[in-house]
């Protein structure tokens, strides 16, 4: 007759999922080797603590590999990206000289075609007039009318005239 | 995050391999037990640590970050699996404990091995509370170095510490009329 396993019954006895304590942080930590004595207790009085203590550590290994590939994947990936970065820089960067130049000239032409649309008719305006106040014929009265100050000088009514005024009785 | 294609499915495939050996360790340990799906858990594990690195790839990918997601994915199942177990029969169970009851054993084997367990639980806890914390972790199924790691003792003295205790709980379950165990 064989005997009856003292492991079996006990963790028989302590296979009750006390889903409320369970904490995923904890059996980590348990998992680690450190323990205070209420965790100790609370793992020696449920098979689930214990059994997710073993998961866990067995869990270990795997999750260093799997670590160690994601992070030599993603650091190969980014070594590509970093040589093939300065070569697209240098390209943008040209392509950004080229728009920015084109614009610029752009721009500088638009002024000058502007500038040349706007001076040309003033120009040829304020030559026309200049000339033509002095010597065209048809601005001859105007030009005489506009006169009236300076006649005023040789005017009759020219002030140093009272002066010699009858009326002054001198 | 758009991930280069190749990489993209690199970076899937080694997500696969893992949640792979996740199912079989918890097989291996036998959480299936605890009413959760090891299929479901290999996939929600794949979601999440997916989606982790989607998030932010420049962020470290631990190992304790890979750990700690894996334990909070089987954590949350065995909490919902206890809850679905505990919802039908409020009045035989406790809120959020239920007890796994093996299909296999009649019960008399059942009366049988509760009326055991009381009677180990009974002697251990008249044990030293060294004593009792190392025979309770030797029973769970912790080697002598793993007690010892818990008490920051050699694997030694973890050993000695245990044969005094199992030695002191046999004795006593002999006085008690319980016979011969195996450990």
């Amino acid at each position: 007759m064989t005997k009856p396993n003292l492991s079996d019954i006990y963790r028989n006895g302590t296979r009750r999922a006390e889903s409320d304590s369970l904490d995923a942080d904890a059996i980590l930590w348990l998992a680690d080797g450190s323990a205070t004595d209420a965790q100790l207790d609370r793992v020696a009085a449920s098979a689930l603590h214990a059994d997710l203590i073993h998961f866990a550590r067995d869990l270990e290994n795997e999750s260093v590999a799997l670590s160690a590939s994601v992070e030599g994947l993603l650091r190969a990936d980014s070594a590509t990206h970093r040589r093939a970065t300065p070569a697209r820089r240098t390209a943008s960067a040209r392509r950004g000289w080229r728009i920015a130049s084109a614009i610029a000239a752009s721009f500088v032409a638009a002024v000058v075609f502007w500038n040349a649309g706007r001076m040309q008719p003033h120009q040829s305006t304020q030559t026309m007039a200049s000339s033509d106040r002095i010597f065209a014929g048809f601005e001859e009265r105007q030009l005489a009318q506009q006169q009236t100050r300076e006649d005023r000088i040789f005017n009759g009514a020219f002030h140093s005239d009272e002066i010699f005024n009858s009326r002054t009785g001198g | 995050m758009s991930l280069d294609p190749a990489l993209r499915a690199r970076l899937q495939q080694l997500l696969r391999d893992y949640g792979r050996k996740v199912r079989l360790l918890i097989d291996k340990h036998g959480l299936g037990q605890y009413g959760i799906d090891p299929a479901d858990i290999e996939q929600e594990v794949r979601i999440r640590l997916w989606r982790a690195l989607e998030r932010d790839r420049n962020a470290a990918f631990h190992t304790s970050y890979i750990q700690r997601t894996v334990l909070s994915t089987v954590v949350d199942a065995i909490r919902a699996a206890s809850f679905r177990h505990a919802e039908p029969l409020p009045e035989e169970n406790s809120e959020g404990v239920f007890e796994l009851v093996e299909s296999a054993a009649g019960p008399e084997r059942r009366a049988g091995s509760s009326q055991d367990f009381g009677a180990i639980s009974a002697c251990m806890a008249e044990l030293p509370e060294r004593r009792r914390q190392a025979v309770a972790l030797h029973l769970q199924g912790f080697s002598f170095r793993e007690i010892g790691g818990f008490f920051g003792v050699s694997e030694e003295a973890a050993r000695k510490l245990l044969d005094r205790g199992m030695e002191t709980l046999r004795e006593r379950l002999k006085t008690q009329g319980y016979g011969e165990f195996d450990d």
